[in-house]
């Protein structure tokens, strides 16, 4: 990804923990990305055709569904976005299925943010 | 028994006397004499029968009493035996109804059963299965056994009947029953066939507090031990019903007691067999179970509450588990704010604050993961990975992890390098290490953390040594404890929580690693955990240590004399640092002295050259302390052949100087292994 000025980098975050969320869009905001925020994985899988993001910071730990759900259908959509799993149940199933899977990065709650800026750039090189 | 007849055949030529007689009250008695005379009983205070004072003398000679009757039941004779037995002169007996002997109770059933014995006399015991009792002059009652036999003279029938005294016989059984009856823990009692209770023992009184005269004669299922409960009376009548027929039934059932309350026991009834199978009467017993049932409640009760308490420490970790999973949300987004907030604040004070506000949070972040960590160990939700793998590799990690740490507080962090090979679980094992030196940095001042291990038996020693300010011999076993920490009364909790090491505690327990801890307060301390080799090592360890513990535990003693203090100390140093222990003498006689103090050195190095007297005579005056076979080596500057010839023929070993230090330390070794 070569990352010109003026493409705009759109990460998407999908949790239930509105904190979390309202956290993460203020910093990444800070940091030059453009942030899209959802609370449950319909919100978002409604939406990531129309808005595609480049990164996604997952919690797997879903109300509504799990992380290795949403990985699956993004891949069976052809969405090929790199994950960045932020969790904070790193012990449960759900979070070893979707590293099964396969994510850029497993992160635990709580990551400091300089942890968190450097995962995102480097999924973002990965593409 | 002897029938007269019998006797009469017995005695055959025997003259009887026939005196006649009458008897009272009926005709005379008639009896043929062996010639076919007749004769009659004599009624004789002296003597017993009118026969011939033969069978007189055998008549009374007879051990047992005899009595004969005839068809009405008088008695017709009598002999010594019965007079002693009854107290009665024969006098007083005879003509008289046998039922004078008869006891008044049995009076009115011995008529029957006399008349019935006479329709079918034979030979038998009298009264079968009864206790009989015969009735003496004084009035008193002796049990006895009585033997019948019929008996036909001049077509008259009599009964012959034998009486044996039982008294002593019935005595020790009554002994016998009242120690078995009156024992103290059971509750005894006889229940006769109508139900009504005939005995009972002191045990079953006192229980209940119940007197003799109340309870005896008395329906079983009225008296005290059973009036509380109706339910149980009507089971009792149901007992007694089955007991008759033959059954025994238990069941457990309550007896009021004697201090008022409500005794628990185990009661049984059972029928007791006469000779013919035909129950007799049956046999009450309680035995009191509160105090077990009091003690059987109370382990039911510990068990529960074992359970309860395994339940409620895995509810707890559950519920410790989830709540910190929770607490890592608001943990993320605080962090996340702080540094949004760093990024937007210009003024020094205020990112001090900031950056104290961080600190806090990283504290926070600390002591969920502690707790995170006890709370999976305490739940059981870790499972070792068990695998074999090089310690190096987790000693060489830990050593990156925590380096920087050590050399920030001016430490030393040293790892002994290793080539062991372990079994265990490499993640779980780092973290025992790894808490060792953390705490190692944390309580050291100034000098060193060591990491090392040794082979202890089948185990690798992972040792890390500290030189910190130790800790004291009462503390050892606490500072295993969930929150223990020295020095940290105020809790600080830039600290930590002090669950570092009774998480240790747990992981061992987990892995099944030996973990153990010396100190000297003020000097530092030394925490080990022991870890089983990696099984195809284990051999290669052996031999390695076994030759390690010989360098280390037993070195080879060297006792060195040379005058030239440089090449003394050289060579000295040389050998020491090949695991010997070293003795140095400047001289011979210097020598001799260590040798006659009683040091016996492995072996013997000298110079040819000594100031006293040569290095030859050093070896054989050695030798005569310290024993001919001091291998001995000596280093001469001579060349001559006559050096080389010495050396042959002394048993010893030569080296020309300069000395190779191969072919030295090759000499010593091989001292060493004669």
């Amino acid at each position: 990804m070569s990352g010109s000025a003026d493409a705009e980098i759109t990460i998407a975050a999908l949790d239930n923990d509105l904190a979390v969320l309202d956290s993460l869009q203020m910093l990444l905001t800070l940091n030059g990305y453009s942030v899209r925020t959802y609370s449950s994985a319909r919100s978002f899988l409604d939406d990531v055709h129309r808005c595609t993001p480049h990164c996604l910071i997952l919690e797997p730990n879903l109300e509504d569904s799990d992380g290795a759900a949403v990985a699956r259908q993004l891949t069976e959509s052809y969405l090929f976005i790199p994950i960045v799993a932020l969790t904070a149940y790193p012990d449960s199933a759900r979070t070893r299925e979707l590293a099964d899977i396969g994510v850029h990065t497993m992160l635990a709650k709580p990551v400091t943010s300089e942890v968190l800026l450097s995962q995102i750039a480097s999924a973002l090189l990965s593409q | 028994m002897l029938a007269v007849a019998a006797l009469k055949r017995l005695l055959p030529g025997v003259h009887y006397e026939d005196a006649p007689r009458t008897v009272g009250g009926s005709q005379d008695d008639q009896w043929r004499d062996a010639h076919g005379r007749p004769g009659t009983l004599r009624r004789r205070t002296d003597c017993v029968t009118p026969l011939a004072s033969g069978f007189d003398s055998i008549l009374n000679a007879i051990a047992e009493a005899v009595l004969v009757t005839d068809r009405h039941g008088t008695i017709v004779l009598v002999n010594r035996q019965t007079e002693r037995l009854l107290g009665y002169a024969a006098s007083h007996l005879v003509g008289q109804s046998v039922e004078m002997l008869v006891p008044e109770l049995a009076r009115e059933r011995h008529a029957d059963y006399h008349r019935e014995y006479l329709k079918a006399p034979r030979l038998r015991p009298m009264g079968e299965g009864a206790q009989l009792h015969v009735r003496c002059e004084d009035g008193s009652e002796i049990p006895v056994d009585i033997g019948l036999s019929p008996v036909t003279i001049s077509g008259e029938a009599y009964v012959v009947s034998t009486i044996h005294d039982v008294t002593a016989r019935v005595q020790a059984e009554e002994r016998r029953f009242r120690a078995i009856f009156q024992q103290k823990h059971q509750l005894a009692g006889i229940v006769e066939l109508d139900g009504t209770l005939s005995d009972v023992n002191d045990c079953a009184l006192d229980y209940s507090g119940l007197q003799r005269p109340d309870v005896i004669g008395q329906p079983f299922d009225k008296t005290g031990w059973w009036n509380h409960d109706p339910e149980l009376q009507k089971r009792l009548r149901d007992a007694i019903r089955a007991a008759k027929k033959g059954a025994t039934v238990a069941f457990d059932a309550t007896h009021p007691k004697a201090d008022g309350g409500l005794g628990l026991v185990d009661f049984s009834i059972r029928p007791v067999m006469d000779e013919s199978g035909d129950v007799s009467f049956l046999v009450p017993e309680s035995q009191d179970i509160t105090d077990r049932r009091v003690a059987e409640d109370a382990k039911d009760a510990l068990q529960r509450a074992v359970e309860l308490a395994e339940t409620a420490t895995k509810t707890k970790s559950r519920f410790l588990a989830a709540a910190s999973h929770d607490l890592r949300q608001p943990l993320q987004s605080l962090g996340l704010y702080l540094s949004v907030l760093d990024r937007q604040l210009d003024s020094d004070a205020h990112l001090e604050i900031t950056a104290k506000m961080r600190r806090s949070l990283d504290v926070m972040g600390e002591l969920l993961a502690a707790l995170l960590d006890v709370s999976r160990f305490d739940s059981g939700s870790v499972v070792p990975k068990v695998s074999d793998f090089p310690l190096q590799d987790v000693f060489e990690r830990i050593y990156a992890d925590n380096v920087q740490q050590a050399e920030a507080k001016g430490l030393v962090l040293h790892v002994d390098a290793t080539e062991l090979r372990v079994t265990s679980d490499p993640a779980l094992l780092e973290r025992i290490i790894e808490n060792f030196v953390v705490n190692a940095i944390a309580y050291t001042k100034t000098g060193s953390i060591t990491i090392a291990c040794d082979v202890n038996g089948g185990d690798a020693r992972i040792v890390v040594a500290d030189t910190g300010i130790g800790i004291a011999n009462d503390q050892l076993d606490s500072i295993f404890e969930e929150y223990y920490q020295l020095d940290n009364s105020t809790r600080n909790r830039q600290q930590g929580l002090g669950l570092g090491l009774s998480i240790v505690r747990q992981i061992a327990r987990l892995l099944e690693h030996a973990v153990g801890v010396e100190s000297t307060p003020g000097v530092g301390s030394r925490f080990s955990v022991d870890v089983p080799l990696a099984e195809r090592d284990t051999a290669i360890e052996a031999d390695e240590q076994v030759s390690a513990r010989d360098a280390s535990y037993s070195p080879v003693v060297v006792l060195l004399v040379d005058d030239d203090p440089a090449v003394l100390d050289s060579t000295g140093l040389l050998l020491d640092s090949e695991g010997c222990t070293v003795h140095t003498a400047t001289c011979g006689s210097d020598g001799l002295d260590k040798l006659a103090a009683g040091l016996r050195p492995d072996v013997l190095i000298t110079d040819f050259r000594l100031p006293d007297f040569d290095g030859l005579e050093l070896i054989r005056r050695a030798r005569r302390t310290a024993g001919s076979e001091l291998p001995a080596i000596v280093i001469t500057g001579d060349t001559s052949n006559s050096a080389a010839d010495l050396g042959k023929s002394d048993q010893l070993h030569l080296l020309h100087k300069p000395v190779c230090v191969d072919d030295l330390l090759a000499l010593v070794r091989r001292a060493r292994e004669a």
